[in-house]
C-alpha cells in the first residue's frame, strides 16, 4: 500500500492546496481596506497570519492591486523606501496595470547608462523615499489602487532604531502616519501591517509613547474556533492513509485544547508517522496519547524556556515561574490572579511590564480580554510536569 | 584486504555507491522523498532540519536524498540538488552561502555571470540579495526548483551576522517559492525554537536516533558483504548478544559501530598500548568536535 500522508504544512506559510481558508477574517481584513484603512493584524507567531494574507494578495481583484512581503531584513529608511516602490510597481505590473505611466517612472530611475567601453555608469544615489511619495502623486492622478501587506513590520522599526536610532525610527513611524492621514494618499495606498512581536510594544520602548501607531485599525487573529478546528482537521486528513473516526478526532482536539493549526499539524504529523510504521491505518486514542508524549519528549529544548528566565530574570524569576505554573495547571490565568502573585512576591511596580516585556514579548503566554494562556500547548504541559503545584505541609 | 567503506567524504561516492551502501535511515529518507513528489507547483513547502549526533548518518542521509534527486526522472526533470557539505566550512556570511551554490551551478553548465561585490561597496546584504537573484533568475530560465543540501546549517547560521543574516534568510524563503532547503545539525540550535529568533519553529525537526537491534543487524551484513568478512554475519547468527553490546557501547551511531567493528576484527597489534594508541588513532575525528566547539565562532 503506497501511504498516503496528511496535508500538513509546519513552519512556512500554507499557500495553495495547503491553505485552509479563514474567510471571515479575510473578509473582516477586505471590508476595512475598503473603507481604506491602514490595518495592523496581530497574531504570536505560528497562527498562521502569513497565510491568510499571502492568500488574499494573490486573489485577483478588480479594485486592488495587492503584493504580499515579508520585510523583516530592512534596517533604513532607503531599505523600506526601496522595497515599496519596487513592491508597487509589481503589484500594478502582475494586475495588468502596467500603463505608460509606470513604465516611464520605473525606467526613469531602474535603467543605468551604458558608456562608450560598456562600462555601465551608476547613476547618482536614488533616495527611494522621494521616489515613492512621487510615485503616490502619480497613483492618484491614474486613479489606481494599491494595496500593500508588509510582513514582520515591527523588526524593521526595531531594525531601524538599532542601526541609526530612535531619531530614524521615529521618522519612519511619522512617514506612516502621514500616508494614513493624509487623504490623497489614503484613497490611494493601503498597507496592512503584520507583526508578531507588538508594534505597541516596539513603538513605547523606542519613543516612550504609543500615540504615533494607535489609529490603526488593529485586527486580531485568534486561534481556531471548535467548528473551524473540526474542518481544518478533515482538511488536513482528506486524502490520507490514516483514517479517525468521530470520537478520536475529539479526543484528539481536546487533547490540544488550544487550537492554533501549527500544533494540530505537529500532533498530526506524528500520529501519521506512528500508524506508518505498524502499518496500521486507523488511529486510535491510545496513539494520540502516545504521539503526545513523543512530541513532548522531542522536545527536550523547553527546559531552555525554562532555564532562560532564570538566567536572564533571576531576581523576578520566582514571580514569573509562579504565574507560568499557575496557568499551566490552571489552563489560564486571569489579571487578578496575575496581580495576587505579583503582590505575594512584593512585585507591585512592575508586575504587568514583566508580564507584557517577557512573558508575551518573547512567546510564553498570549493575551485574549484579560485572560492569559500558554501559546504552545506542548510547552503548557511540559511546564505542568516540571512544576507541579504542590500545598505546604 | 577487504574493501574499505567510506566513513567521512560520501560526496566522493557515486551516485550508484551511494544507493547501494544506504542501508538504515529509510523511514527518514522516505518521508522526505515522498513530501517532494507529491509537493503542487504553487503550494507552499516543508522545509528539514535532520538533527543527530556526528557519526549518525546525517550527511550520508543528505548524500542519498542528493543522488535520488538526481537520479530519480519523477525528481530530476523538476529540481536540481545542490549539497554544500564540504563546503559549509567556508560559509561565514549569506553571501558566501549564495555563492557556493552559483559555483555549483555552474559547474554543471548554467553560467550564471560573476557579479563584481565592490560595485555594491559596504552595502553587502544588497551583494546578497544580488546574488541571490541570479540564483533565482537561474533556476527559473531552466525550470528548475533547488533542493539545497547544507550540512551543519546550525554553523551557518551561527556565523558571524548571524542574526541579520538569518533574518534575510527567512525572508527570501518567504518571497520565493524556489528554493527548499534540507539541512542537518548536530543539536538543536536555539536558532530553531528560541520565540525570537527569525527561524523560531520554521524548519520541520526530524531526529536520527540511535539505530534499532534490527538495524544494526541489517548494516552489519551489509558490511559483511561488502567487506567480503564472512565472520561479522556469523557474529549475528552466533552470538546475537554481542550485536546488542556492540550497539550498546557504541550508542547505536553507525561511524562509531563501523570504526568498533574494525578494529574488533582488524587487530594487528595485539600489544595493550600499540592498541590504545590505535584506538584514540581512529576515534579522533569523531570527538574532534568536543575538542574545539568554538570553531565556527573563530572563523
Amino acid at each position: 500500500m503506497k501511504w498516503k500522508h496528511p496535508n500538513t504544512i509546519t513552519g512556512p506559510a500554507a499557500e495553495g492546496d495547503k491553505y485552509f481558508r479563514r474567510e471571515e477574517i479575510e473578509n473582516r481584513l477586505w471590508r476595512e481596506i475598503a473603507k481604506n484603512s491602514h490595518v495592523l493584524f496581530l497574531a504570536p507567531r505560528r497562527v498562521g497570519k502569513s497565510s491568510i494574507v499571502m492568500y488574499m494578495s494573490t486573489r485577483h481583484n478588480k479594485e486592488f492591486a495587492c503584493k504580499y512581503e515579508n520585510i523583516q531584513s530592512d534596517s533604513s529608511i532607503q531599505d523600506f523606501y526601496k522595497r515599496l516602490c519596487n513592491m508597487t510597481h509589481s503589484a500594478l505590473t502582475n494586475y495588468g496595470k502596467s500603463k505608460n505611466w509606470l513604465s516611464s517612472w520605473w525606467n526613469s530611475y531602474t535603467i543605468q547608462s551604458i558608456g562608450k567601453d560598456k562600462i555601465e555608469i551608476q547613476k547618482a544615489t536614488i533616495d527611494y523615499r522621494t521616489k515613492f511619495f512621487e510615485l503616490l502623486g502619480n497613483l492618484k492622478d491614474h486613479q489606481e489602487k494599491v494595496v500593500l501587506f508588509l510582513d514582520e513590520f515591527p523588526d524593521v522599526i526595531w531594525n531601524i532604531n538599532n542601526q541609526h536610532g530612535a531619531q530614524e525610527a521615529e521618522t519612519l513611524l511619522n512617514d506612516v502616519r502621514t500616508l494614513r492621514q493624509t487623504k490623497d494618499f489614503k484613497d490611494v495606498f493601503i498597507i496592512v501591517l503584520l507583526g508578531s512581536v507588538g508594534l505597541n510594544h516596539i513603538v513605547k520602548k523606542i519613543t516612550g509613547r504609543i500615540d504615533k501607531v494607535n489609529d490603526l485599525h488593529r485586527e486580531y487573529l485568534h486561534a481556531l474556533e471548535i467548528e473551524q478546528a473540526k474542518n481544518f482537521l478533515n482538511h488536513l486528513i482528506k486524502d490520507a492513509t490514516m483514517q479517525l473516526e468521530d470520537a478520536t478526532k475529539d479526543y484528539l482536539l481536546n487533547k490540544i485544547g488550544y487550537f492554533i493549526p501549527y500544533y494540530m499539524q505537529l500532533i498530526v504529523e506524528e500520529c501519521d508517522d506512528m500508524l506508518k510504521e505498524k502499518n496500521i491505518t486507523q488511529l486510535t486514542t491510545m496513539d494520540i496519547d502516545k504521539a503526545y508524549q513523543k512530541i513532548i519528549k522531542k522536545n527536550e529544548h523547553f527546559s531552555d524556556w525554562d532555564r532562560r528566565i532564570s538566567k536572564y530574570f533571576p531576581d523576578k524569576y520566582v514571580y514569573l515561574l509562579e504565574v507560568l505554573s499557575m496557568c499551566a495547571h490552571k489552563n489560564g490565568i486571569d489579571l487578578q490572579e496575575i496581580y495576587n502573585i505579583a503582590v505575594s512576591n512584593n512585585n507591585i511596580n512592575e508586575w504587568k511590564a514583566d508580564i507584557d516585556d517577557i512573558l508575551i514579548a518573547d512567546g510564553y503566554l498570549y493575551e485574549e480580554n484579560q485572560l492569559y494562556a500558554f501559546n504552545s500547548p506542548l510547552l503548557k504541559d511540559w511546564w505542568k510536569a516540571r512544576h507541579p503545584l504542590m500545598k505546604k505541609s | 584486504m577487504s574493501p574499505e567503506l567510506i566513513q567521512y567524504q560520501n560526496a566522493n561516492q557515486s551516485y550508484d555507491e551511494v544507493i547501494k551502501n544506504f542501508i538504515v535511515r529509510q523511514k527518514e529518507f522516505q518521508r522526505v522523498i515522498d513530501d517532494i513528489l507529491i509537493t503542487k507547483d504553487g503550494s507552499s513547502f516543508q522545509h528539514y532540519v535532520f538533527v543527530g549526533r556526528r557519526g549518525s548518518g546525517k550527511s550520508t542521509l543528505l548524500r542519498r536524498i542528493q543522488a535520488e534527486i538526481s537520479t530519480n526522472d519523477k525528481l530530476n526533470h523538476k529540481y536540481i540538488a545542490v549539497n554544500l557539505g564540504e563546503e559549509q566550512s567556508g560559509i561565514y556570511r549569506l553571501y558566501d552561502l549564495w555563492d557556493y551554490v552559483i559555483r555549483d551551478l555552474n559547474s554543471i553548465g548554467y553560467n550564471i555571470p560573476k557579479i563584481d561585490f565592490r560595485l555594491f561597496k559596504d552595502d553587502m546584504k544588497a551583494y546578497t540579495k544580488a546574488l541571490h537573484q541570479q540564483v533565482i533568475s537561474s533556476l527559473q530560465i531552466q525550470k528548475k526548483k533547488l533542493i539545497l543540501l547544507v550540512d551543519n546549517i546550525d554553523r551557518v547560521l551561527d556565523n558571524r551576522g548571524s542574526q541579520e543574516d538569518a533574518a534575510l534568510l527567512r525572508e527570501l524563503l518567504m518571497n520565493f517559492k524556489d528554493i527548499r532547503i534540507i539541512g542537518s545539525s548536530t543539536v538543536m540550535s536555539e536558532h530553531f525554537w528560541r520565540y525570537d529568533m527569525p527561524f523560531y519553529e520554521f524548519f520541520s525537526i526530524k531526529r536520527i536516533e540511535a539505530l534499532t537491534l534490527d538495524e544494526v543487524k541489517k548494516l552489519m551484513i551489509h558490511w559483511s558483504n561488502v567487506k567480503n568478512l564472512p565472520e561479522i554475519e556469523n557474529l549475528i547468527t552466533k552470538y546475537p548478544g554481542k550485536i546488542q553490546s556492540i550497539r550498546m557501547l557504541t550508542d547505536g551511531m553507525p561511524r562509531t559501530m563501523l570504526l568498533f567493528v574494525d578494529m574488533l576484527i582488524n587487530r594487528p597489534e595485539q600489544n595493550g598500548y600499540n592498541y590504545l594508541q590505535l584506538i584514540v588513532d581512529r576515534a579522533t575525528p569523531i570527538y574532534q568536535e568536543k575538542t574545539f566547539p568554538t570553531i565556527a565562532s573563530t572563523k
